[in-house]
Parts: structure tokens; C-alpha cells; sequence
């Protein structure tokens, strides 16, 4: 799995690539809890190049969220692909988070 | 007809070796004759019963044993998941409920989603086994056990 972490002004858009599970899932946390420390404003975590997510994956987003929502920030998901979604739809969570389609659109809080 | 073939998969106790299984369970699950969906569904379910033995009965330790047996009979697919670890009452491992606001009964609510039958149960001597179904239906089951 490889995170990269773009900053815009108010914002930032962390990258995840390739799968989440228990032993990746560490790195994804450490990059949300980055920005969360950080206060960024507004967090969009780009999935769109994810191809798995198990549920330690999910727990880190939620704890993200968890943590946005602590300072009263934004925690958005974005380009959640088929076997993404499906794992959000199973856990019950796909209302609990702001998804959009791409990063883009996250990022300018459009959904279509 | 009725033979059941199976296949063990021995590994320890450590995250880095999931992505080794997931791979090895997508290729049962196309032996299998498993629809792709369903191939993904086992590989979810599979790769949460290690992250929770690995968790919960191996409290993270590093190098215990976990076998994974899998066995394709005419009309399912099953895997029997066996650890050495911490004995727990089995109606005490609950998938998460809607009203929960805790996440760690998730892994179990995936396998409950991805799988026929979830079923705990103490081991012999030490551990517990899970023992994860999955009924092969219609075309799934036509194409089971596709010559190679």
C-alpha cells in the first residue's frame, strides 16, 4: 500500500493505493492522524486506487472522522470503487460518511 | 462424485502473510467455480477470521499458528479456520449491530454478510475453530470443479 498526502490551502487530500488490511492499515492511520492533528479544515481520503479494504480499513475511517469531527472539521471520502463500497454497504456506513465521486469533487464539496 | 478435495494452508500469526491468503483464496474460490463477487466475498471473509484470530485470540502476538482448511464438496465450499489460542464462549462472538456504535464486532458482521454459514466452536485441546460455508449455487455449483 502506498499514501501520499497532497496539501491544498484548507485542505488535504491523502492518496491511498493498492490494499487495506490490518498490516497496511497502520500507515493509513498514521497519515489521517497527521492531518486530523493538523486541524486541517476540510480532509478528503482518495480511494480510488484502492482495489481491497477489510475491516480495519473501515475503523481507521471511521476514527478519522471521529477525529474531524472533534475540531469541526470535514472528513470525505472519495472514488470508492465497486469492492470499496460494497465493503461500507455491508458494514452500514454508507450514510454515516460524505462520499463523493472523485477527489476533485470532494475536495469542492459537489456531489453530483 | 461426492469426492471432497481440500486444500491446508498453514501461516503464522502475522498481518504481512493476509495478503498471501487472500491471493491463495481467490484462486480456490475460481477453482470453485465461484462466481468473481463471490470470490471476493470469500477472500473478505476469510482475511477477517485471520485478522480476528491474529487480534482477538492471539492478542497480537507474532508467530503463533493458524491453519486454514479448505475443503470443495460437491454442493459448497468450506473453510474451517483453527487457532491455538484464547477458548471464548461462541455466542459471545457477535457480529455488530446497527445500535452499536462500537467497531470491533465488524470483521464478524463481514463474514456474516460474505458467507452461508458462520459458525464458532471450541477446539479440541486449545483454540476455537470457525468453520465459514458457502453454498454453490446454480451456475456456481454446474461449474464447480472445472477440468483444467
Amino acid at each position: 500500500m502506498e499514501i501520499q498526502i497532497r496539501n491544498h490551502q484548507s485542505a488535504a487530500v491523502i492518496e491511498v493505493r493498492g490494499e487495506v488490511d490490518l498490516y497496511s492499515s497502520p500507515r493509513m492511520r498514521e497519515a489521517i492522524v497527521e492531518t486530523a492533528s493538523a486541524r486541517t479544515p476540510t480532509v478528503v481520503v482518495d480511494l480510488s486506487c484502492v482495489e481491497y479494504m477489510d475491516s480495519s480499513g473501515v475503523a481507521t475511517l471511521v476514527e478519522g472522522l471521529q477525529l474531524s469531527r472533534g475540531y469541526g472539521g470535514a472528513f470525505r471520502l472519495a472514488g470508492l470503487g465497486g469492492a470499496v463500497r460494497e465493503v461500507f454497504k455491508f458494514a452500514k456506513l454508507e450514510k454515516v460518511f460524505e462520499i463523493y465521486e472523485d477527489a476533485n469533487l470532494a475536495l469542492a464539496g459537489q456531489k453530483r | 462424485m461426492g469426492e471432497v478435495e481440500s486444500l491446508e494452508i498453514r501461516l503464522t500469526s502475522d498481518p504481512r502473510w493476509l495478503q498471501v491468503v487472500r491471493a491463495a483464496v481467490g484462486q480456490v474460490g475460481q477453482l470453485a467455480g465461484l462466481t468473481p463477487q463471490a470470490a471476493d466475498h470469500l477472500k473478505l471473509a476469510v482475511d477477517e477470521a485471520c485478522a480476528n484470530i491474529i487480534r482477538h485470540a492471539y492478542e497480537g502476538q507474532r508467530g503463533r499458528p493458524i491453519v486454514a482448511t479448505f475443503s470443495l464438496h460437491p454442493d459448497r465450499l468450506e473453510v474451517c479456520l483453527r487457532d491455538f489460542g484464547k477458548k471464548v464462549p461462541p455466542d459471545s462472538i457477535r457480529p455488530l449491530t446497527l445500535d452499536s456504535s462500537r467497531v470491533g464486532g465488524l470483521g464478524v458482521r463481514l463474514m456474516h454478510e460474505c458467507m452461508d454459514e458462520v459458525v464458532y466452536e471450541p477446539a479440541d485441546g486449545e483454540g476455537m475453530v470457525l468453520r465459514l460455508v458457502k453454498y454453490l449455487r446454480g451456475a456456481e455449483a454446474a461449474s464447480g470443479n472445472p477440468d483444467p
